[in-house]
Parts: structure tokens; sequence; C-alpha cells
């Protein structure tokens, strides 16, 4: 559906926020438990490199699991910031649409 | 946070199962003008998820072009663009190339032939000429490796085996070319 698409990195955001340092493969978990489907890792990594450029997360690299590595992000103060301003955005939106749709006037 | 993180230890490539994937990425980031430590930084995001999903590049990531292209936009960097300094860098050094190619044949031919001067400059002068700039262009090959983002090691390989042989094999061109002047002499 073209919410969760519209969504998808402000969702991944809100993840790291919650999770404070998570990686890759757990947002996406995250992701498919929360209703968004099976969402590929190739769509997440710009997103990622977006929210990075952006200052709302930090990335680094650690030891994966016997693998070559694994890349882990952590949320900033700038992207905790952000997640609160979104969440009262979307409930000013929420509301606005709600009222729109059920016929009713803001 | 608080948690430590160990370093990431040197580990099997997943990706050289899917070595044509792997090099269409490369190839398009470094179009794209990707620094080599991005690169770096890129291939092992997913050589991490292969070896842990064991997804195949192309089903997590997509065609590696789009993918290279995707994530260039996403980090900010785009195609070389035709008025960017670099785009002259690179002209310079072609133009380099070929100049340094044609000074150092044809001085070495001349001196083969015996040719005391050529282009009214001792003949042994243009080739020095040649060769330098042949050199001097083969050292400044990309140092951009792609790397490890944290060990730096070279994940592709270097190129100071390339450039000796490259060195080499411009060595025996020159004797090659002298010889034939002689014989045209």
């Amino acid at each position: 559906m073209e919410w969760t698409r519209a969504t998808l990195a402000q969702s991944a955001l809100a993840i790291v926020a919650a999770e404070g340092t998570t990686y890759g493969y757990q947002i996406l978990q995250r992701l498919e438990a929360a209703g968004f489907g099976k969402v590929k890792e190739g769509t997440l990594y710009p997103i990622f490199a977006r929210l990075e450029a952006d200052g709302f997360i930090e990335s680094f690299w650690g030891a994966g699991e016997g693998g070559p590595g694994r890349k882990f992000v952590s949320v900033t103060d700038a992207g905790r910031d952000e997640v609160a301003r979104l969440g009262q955005a979307w409930t000013g939106f929420d509301a606005m649409i709600t009222a729109l749709w059920k016929g009713g006037t803001t | 946070m608080g948690t430590e993180y160990p370093q990431p230890q040197p580990q099997s490539r997943p990706l050289e199962r899917h070595r044509k994937w792997r090099d269409d990425l490369v190839i398009q980031l470094r179009m794209d003008d990707v620094p080599g430590d991005r690169i770096g930084e890129i291939l092992l995001e997913v050589e991490t998820h292969v070896h842990e999903t064991g997804e195949s590049p192309e089903e997590a990531f997509g065609p590696a072009k789009e993918y290279a292209k995707e994530r260039a936009t996403a980090s900010g960097f785009t195609e070389v663009d035709e008025d960017d300094p670099d785009s002259t860098r690179l002209l310079l050094i072609g133009f380099g190339s070929f100049a340094g190619a044609g000074l150092y044949a044809s001085g070495a031919i001349a001196l083969g032939q015996g040719l005391g001067s050529f282009l009214g400059l001792p003949a042994w002068i243009i080739t020095l000429i040649g060769a330098a700039l042949l050199v001097a262009l083969l050292v400044r090959l990309p140092e951009d490796l792609v790397r490890h983002p944290t060990t730096g090691a070279p994940l592709l390989g270097t190129s100071t085996l390339g450039r000796w042989i490259v060195g080499g094999l411009l060595a025996l061109l020159g004797v090659g070319l002298y010889l034939l002047g002689g014989r045209l002499a």
C-alpha cells in the first residue's frame, strides 16, 4: 500500500529510536511484524544512507555472527527530536484525514 | 548505548559466489564517482546480508546497477558531470597518456634509428619525457581502493602488482620499439 511506502523511512527511524542501537536485519523483522510486509534490504540501506546524511542516525561496524561483520545503527539526539516531531505531525494529520473522510469538518 | 562491539574479523567472502553482481555494482559505483571507502562499506553491507540470510544479492538488493545508482544518489554522489572539475582531470589524464605514449614510442624508435634529435630535442630526452609522463600517470592510477570500512584492508585486491606489470610491459615495449627503430634505419 502506498501509505506504508510513504512512511517507511520514518518508521525505520522510529524503530532505531525505540531500540537505541540495532541493525538492518532486525529492523526488517520489526517492520514485517508491524505490518509493512517483506521489505528488502536493498530498500532499507538507501534509507539508512539518507537518515545518516540528515544526521538522524549514526552507523558503525561491529562483529557479525561468524560473518564478514555487521553494520549497526544508532539514533542521534537530532533523530530522537525528529521522531518526536513526526509523532506530533502524524497526530494532526490523522485527525484531519479522519474528520475529512468521515464527512465532518475540521 | 554503552555496549562494546568488537571489531569484525576477516571472514570468507560470501560475494565470491556472486562475482558478476559484485563487479557490476563496483563498476557502476565507480562510474558514479563514489569513493573507494564508501564502496567498501556498501559491499560489506551486501555481504553481511547474503551471509546472514542466504539470499542472493540480486534477490535482496535487485539488479546491481540499479542498486548502485540508488546508493550513489542516497549518499549524495552523482554521475560525473561534464562541467565537473573531476571530468577535466580525467580528460587531462587521458591526453597525458596519449601524449606520453606517443613521445615514448617516437623517442625509442628514433633512438633505434640512430637519430640524434627528434622534434628539435635529443631523442633520448623525448623518450625520457614520454616515459616520465607515463610513469607519473601510472603512479596516479586510483589510490582510491575499495577498502573494508574498519580494517582498511583492500576488499578487491590492490593495484600495486598491476602497476609493476604495466611498468615492466612499458619497459619491454620501449626495448622493442628501439630494436624496431634499428631495423627501420
